[in-house]
């Protein structure tokens, strides 16, 4: 045996810190895919830390915590934003509601049935999509919002002939009940 | 740690066996609330045997009151003022509030108004730093956090994994970027050498006063009141250890204990030597006095229909 397998009680450790400059890069550019200016909006007056210990989870807090972080090494700091797996950065239910706020691509607005619909689960249909932004490409991840332009979740769209028909549920705002009712 | 318990448990009398095996508590816990409510005990167990009040308290990082307020009326919920103005009584639900869009824009958080109190009374400001010493699932912190308007430093404390998870969850879902959370025991804070200008201590207790919403505590068994009363000690001795000097400690509970209340101030007081701040009011919010003690404060689900909490203020010598 070459390596020596760990002890399955060992403590792993938590390690907090910033992203590199590549990972920097990947969550910047996920994020200006969904405008421009987003990422200088989303992120002004936040730090990003990443806490990495199986995954790595990336967290928006408020910029005079680092010194904190640093002597607690806590379980989660501000918001969860996100995660990184690779070079791909996946963005968190609470980092899609900061985001809305600012997007200017790849939005796909709902009426109202078609919100509630979305937020219990399901995917949808033409009539209930109000409206969508024309960036918007076939199998592109989207910003699901509803008729008063809320984040209701993110989607995949299909496209055809240049409109959105349909948006696959990738994940909505009804987790939060959803997670708490698996914790009973 | 001396004079852990210092408070009777007088003997039941035959009407206190009555009204325990009406309502199913334990006898001792009615004839305890005799010795502290006289003949106003069947009024208290009445009022938390049909306790159904329900409020919210609205996330104002992200929503105006009426805004919210006029949204949920939309959807068919009536909502009554209460004396903050940003916590609403829903008399009337039309669906479940929690599975409301709003309830999921992190809109809101539910939360009894007697919960609603001990925030207000640590005051925060902006750039404090505050340290909530047993904070999940994060109710009171992330109204901390809302009353600071994001601008406080807040370390929050819980040592189960289970109920932190769920604190992660509605901080994800109010969207409140200020707040530390830490899995630790919170007796070991001081190692860390940190100070705080204020300390919630909202105690892990034998809650009495959430039977309304948590029938099994009616009958705590009475080797429990020990060991919540060393824990509680031992967490106000880690609130003093890390508060500065000057700062302020804001100890709360939801039970009627008053070993665990009362008893408690007094061992703050005595044994760490920290004033009691007995001189604050809150505009609308009429609580109860303390047992046998003054400057410290009650709720009960008869009186105030609430359910039930202590509220006490201490604050570090500036030495």
């Amino acid at each position: 045996m070459l390596f020596m397998q760990s002890s399955r009680s060992q403590k792993i450790d938590r390690i907090w810190r910033r992203p590199t400059k590549k990972e920097g890069e990947i969550i910047i550019s996920k994020l200006e895919y969904f405008g421009e200016s987003v990422p200088e909006n989303v992120l002004k007056g936040y730090d990003l830390y990443i806490l990495e210990i199986t995954r790595r989870e990336v967290f928006l807090v408020k910029r005079d915590l680092s010194s904190l972080i640093e002597i607690f090494k806590p379980y989660a700091v501000g918001i969860t934003f996100g995660e990184l797996k690779g070079n791909v950065f996946m963005i968190s239910l609470a980092g899609g509601y900061l985001i809305s706020k600012y997007a200017t691509k790849k939005r796909v607005f709902l009426d109202r049935e078609g919100s509630i619909k979305f937020i219990y689960g399901e995917g949808l249909e033409g009539p209930d999509i109000e409206d969508w932004d024309e960036d918007i490409e076939d199998n592109d991840v989207v910003l699901v919002l509803s008729e008063n332009g809320e984040f209701l979740g993110f989607g995949r769209a299909k496209v055809k002939n240049l409109r959105v028909v349909s948006v696959e549920n990738v994940i909505d705002i009804g987790w939060y009940l959803r997670s708490e009712m698996d914790e009973e | 740690m001396k004079n852990v318990v210092e408070v009777a448990w007088p003997n039941p009398t035959k009407e206190d066996f009555e009204i325990a095996d009406r309502y199913g508590f334990t006898p001792q816990l009615v004839a305890r609330w005799r010795m502290i409510l006289g003949n106003e005990v069947k009024d208290l167990i009445e009022a938390m045997n049909s306790y159904s009040r329900v409020f919210i308290r609205v996330n104002t990082l992200k929503i105006s009151p009426r805004d919210l307020k006029e949204r949920l009326e939309k959807e068919g919920f009536v909502l009554k003022d209460t004396f903050l103005e940003y916590a609403f009584e829903v008399v009337k639900r039309p669906y479940t509030l929690s599975s409301s869009r709003e309830y999921l824009l992190g809109y809101f958080y539910i939360q009894d108004l007697s919960s609603m109190i001990p925030p207000l009374l640590l005051d925060p400001k902006p750039r404090e730093k505050i340290l909530d010493l047993a904070a999940a699932p994060g109710g009171k912190t992330t109204h901390i956090a809302q009353m600071t308007n994001e601008k406080a430093k807040i370390v929050a404390i819980d040592i189960s994994k289970r109920r932190l998870a769920s604190m992660r969850s509605n901080v994800n879902r109010l969207g409140v970027k200020n707040i530390v959370m830490i899995r630790m025991d919170g007796r070991k804070i001081a190692s860390y050498n940190v100070r705080f200008d204020k300390v919630l201590l909202d105690a892990p207790c034998t809650g009495e006063g959430v039977i309304p919403r948590d029938p099994s505590r009616k009958t705590i068994k009475l080797k429990e009141y020990k060991s919540r009363v060393t824990l509680q000690r031992e967490l106000i001795k880690a609130a003093y250890d890390v508060l500065k000097p000057g700062g302020l400690l804001v100890y709360s509970t939801c039970t009627y204990a008053p070993e665990e209340n009362e008893g408690n101030v007094k061992y703050a007081i005595e044994e760490l030597g920290m004033e009691l701040i007995d001189d604050w009011t809150i505009d609308g919010f009429k609580p109860s006095e303390g047992y046998k003690l003054k400057g410290v404060w009650r709720t009960y689900t008869h009186r105030q229909r609430t359910l039930g909490a202590f509220y006490a203020v201490l604050k570090k010598s500036e030495d």
